[in-house]
């Protein structure tokens, strides 16, 4: 495997206590393939990402381990991580107008990364960037080159973003929503870029993001993140055509078709739960629908753990992915309770 | 970038407009003396007064006045002063190499004690030092300059020189040109004075400014280049962390040109500052709009500064 992650714990310190922003996550991902994390916002994405490219600050504690190419990441020194950081790994950063800096030219931005890493002239870091620019779809790559962020608009900021991540070729790019601060028309052009860039360079390519739309076009496997914890994690088919999680049936549910009858989209009852009060037993046992299909309040009292339900398939739910079965019960109880 | 400058020039001339207008107005009609009754003095007989008076221009119409006192100014003419009949601009041009001396001399010594320090504080936040240096530098802001400057005089001069180690003067100003030694023996005793207060405020400023500036989206891509942390810090944080440092810049630049009343009193250095209180206490109302104006065209054209300042750092600015 390129990339390891066992047993994730990401713990911030706070003035309210410690907050575990993930706890226990694993997966692994193989070079030449994409992996989605989704989730909502407070899910722990976000953390996840950070703490592999180790961009955590000192009040929050990292636990578990993070195997980059046999490599570990947690605990490692900070001039090893930042040995790897641009080089090894990239990121691509969800707005790109805050993520570049506003006094410095694009190129300059693209050509730090690669004279960080390589013992190489300006002229040799210029070409590189100028190649870059090219690859990533924009028209002069010269004039962007010498432009400041502010003079690009969105979509052509986002490609330089992407020319700054791919400069070093890293083997792990990472996304992080690439394409949420972009307009509709241009988040399509975008992906497709992404898409195309991840086949060239082969890389292993980590795309987190709340937009299924986005996981179908571009992923081959998805974790689905739940408070902290994997909620369910297997093939895009998996997820998409066998859910086997409440969380993610909700989530599907919420996204409009145009390929079926018209009706109500169905939102998913409450709110994501805050870091700081999570419910007891299963995480998501307060917004799901399917709670009185298993005896003995069991959603309420202990904690699912991931159990596989087919080859590649995890899920961490009491009922073990079965959820038309469940549907089935919770409908059937509820004809009784009306009949009583 | 031009056209920028052009427009911020065009509204600091505005300004200077707005004040000089001001001032007429609190000088010629709302004052609650004559000013010719004060320039004569107090014996003199009814027919001095009304000599003085149309020597003045007191008699003519508000608006023959007005205009009179507009084209002097663009004529760079403040009018005489009542008490000893002096030029007020060569009063004000004689006194001035005193206050820049102090003026510029402390805002070096607080940017180059203040900058480092909050920097420093910031790279530690929570920890010991950090909370070391934030209590320095509230104590430091919440001393009054007269605390100060008495404190230092006591101190570094009085107990100093008791001892029998005159390093520093009591007071006074040495022109730079004629011995620059002994121009910096009296200007540093002031200088601490005015510098206490400021760097304790620009401490704090430039630490708030380091931390916020550290959590922006922008400085966390640079980490995540794999780019030392010297660089993160230097190249990419602290420059534009300084904007509200260089702004501070401005007002305090332009106030403390504009006399800095205290700490010229406390070291007896015979400044703008001075200049502006003597004006007040004699009633000398030539000399007391001189130095009010000349402190507004000091606050202006340091502010015009900082916005050429702002536009050199920061392409937003300079390419809108």
């Amino acid at each position: 495997m390129f990339l390891q992650v066992n047993d994730l714990k990401v713990a911030f310190s706070t003035e309210d206590g410690v907050l575990n922003a993930v706890d226990g996550l694993s997966f692994s991902l193989e070079r030449g393939r994409t992996l989605a994390i989704v989730g909502e916002s407070g899910s722990g994405k976000t953390a996840t990402i950070l703490a592999i490219m180790g961009l955590h600050d000192g009040n929050t504690r990292v636990g578990g381990s993070i195997l980059l190419d046999g490599e570990e990441l947690v605990g490692a020194s900070a001039g090893n991580l930042r040995r790897l950081r641009g080089e090894r790994m990239a990121m691509i950063f969800q707005d790109p107008l805050t993520a570049m800096h506003p006094y410095h030219r694009i190129g300059a931005q693209i050509t730090e990364a690669y004279r960080a890493h390589h013992k190489s002239g300006a002229a040799q870091a210029r070409k590189r960037a100028l190649e870059l620019l090219d690859r990533v779809g924009l028209s002069d790559p010269a004039r962007c080159f010498e432009s400041y962020p502010h003079q690009l608009s969105g979509g052509m900021r986002q490609r330089a973003m992407i020319a700054m991540a791919l400069v070093c070729s890293p083997d792990l790019l990472i996304a992080d929503e690439p394409t949420t601060a972009l307009d509709v028309t241009i988040q399509a052009q975008i992906l497709e870029l992404l898409g195309d860039l991840q086949k060239e360079f082969n890389s292993a390519t980590i795309l987190v993001t709340h937009d299924l739309g986005v996981v179908a076009d571009l992923a081959d496997d998805v974790v689905v993140l739940y408070g902290g914890k994997a909620a369910e994690t297997g093939s895009v088919r998996d997820i998409f055509y066998r859910t086997g999680h409440p969380y993610t049936h909700g989530l599907l549910g919420s996204i409009p078709r145009i390929d079926q009858p018209r009706h109500r989209l169905d939102a998913i009852p409450g709110a994501p739960p805050s870091l700081s009060n999570m419910p007891t037993g299963c995480r998501f046992n307060p917004r799901c629908r399917f709670t009185a299909a298993v005896p003995d309040d069991r959603c309420l009292l202990s904690v699912p753990s991931l159990v596989s339900v087919e080859a590649g398939h995890f899920v961490s739910c009491h009922l073990g992915g079965d959820l038309q079965a469940a549907a089935a019960r919770v409908s059937a109880q509820s004809a009784e309770g009306d009949r009583a | 970038m031009v056209h920028f400058l052009l427009r911020r020039a065009a509204f600091g001339l505005l300004t200077l407009w707005l004040i000089s207008l001001a001032v007429f107005i609190l000088f010629y009609v709302a004052t609650p003396g004559d000013p010719a009754l004060m320039f004569a003095g107090e014996y003199a007989t009814a027919d001095q007064v009304a000599l003085v008076r149309a020597r003045l221009g007191l008699d003519q119409p508000l608006h023959v006045q007005y205009l009179t006192y507009l084209g002097g100014l663009l004529r760079f003419d403040f009018g005489m002063s009542f008490v000893n009949q002096e030029e007020v601009l060569s009063a004000i041009l004689r006194r001035l190499p005193a206050t820049a001396s102090l003026a510029f001399g402390s805002i070096l010594i607080w940017l180059l004690v203040a900058i480092p320090a909050g920097v420093f504080s910031a790279r530690r936040a929570g920890t010991a030092a950090d909370r070391l240096v934030t209590t320095a530098a509230l104590a430091g802001m919440s001393f009054p300059t007269f605390v100060v400057g008495t404190l230092l005089f006591y101190v570094l001069f009085f107990m100093l020189t008791n001892a029998g180690y005159p390093i520093f003067p009591s007071g006074g100003y040495k022109p730079i040109s004629r011995d620059a030694l002994e121009w910096l023996r009296h200007m540093i005793l002031p200088w601490m004075t005015l510098a206490v207060v400021g760097t304790g405020t620009y401490t704090r400023i430039a630490r708030g400014s380091l931390l916020e500036t550290l959590n922006q989206d922008y400085v966390r891509s640079a980490r995540a280049k794999g780019i030392s942390e010297g660089c993160v810090m230097y190249h990419h944080a602290l420059p534009p962390s300084l904007t509200p440092v260089v702004t501070l810049i401005g007002l305090d630049l332009g106030g403390l040109l504009g006399g800095t009343i205290i700490t010229e009193r406390i070291w007896g250095i015979n400044g703008v500052g001075s200049l502006a209180v003597q004006a007040v206490e004699n009633g000398d109302l030539p000399m007391i709009m001189g130095t009010v104006l000349f402190a507004a065209v000091f606050i202006v054209v340091a502010n015009l500064c900082v916005d050429i300042v702002q536009a050199l750092r920061d392409p937003r600015v300079r390419l809108g």
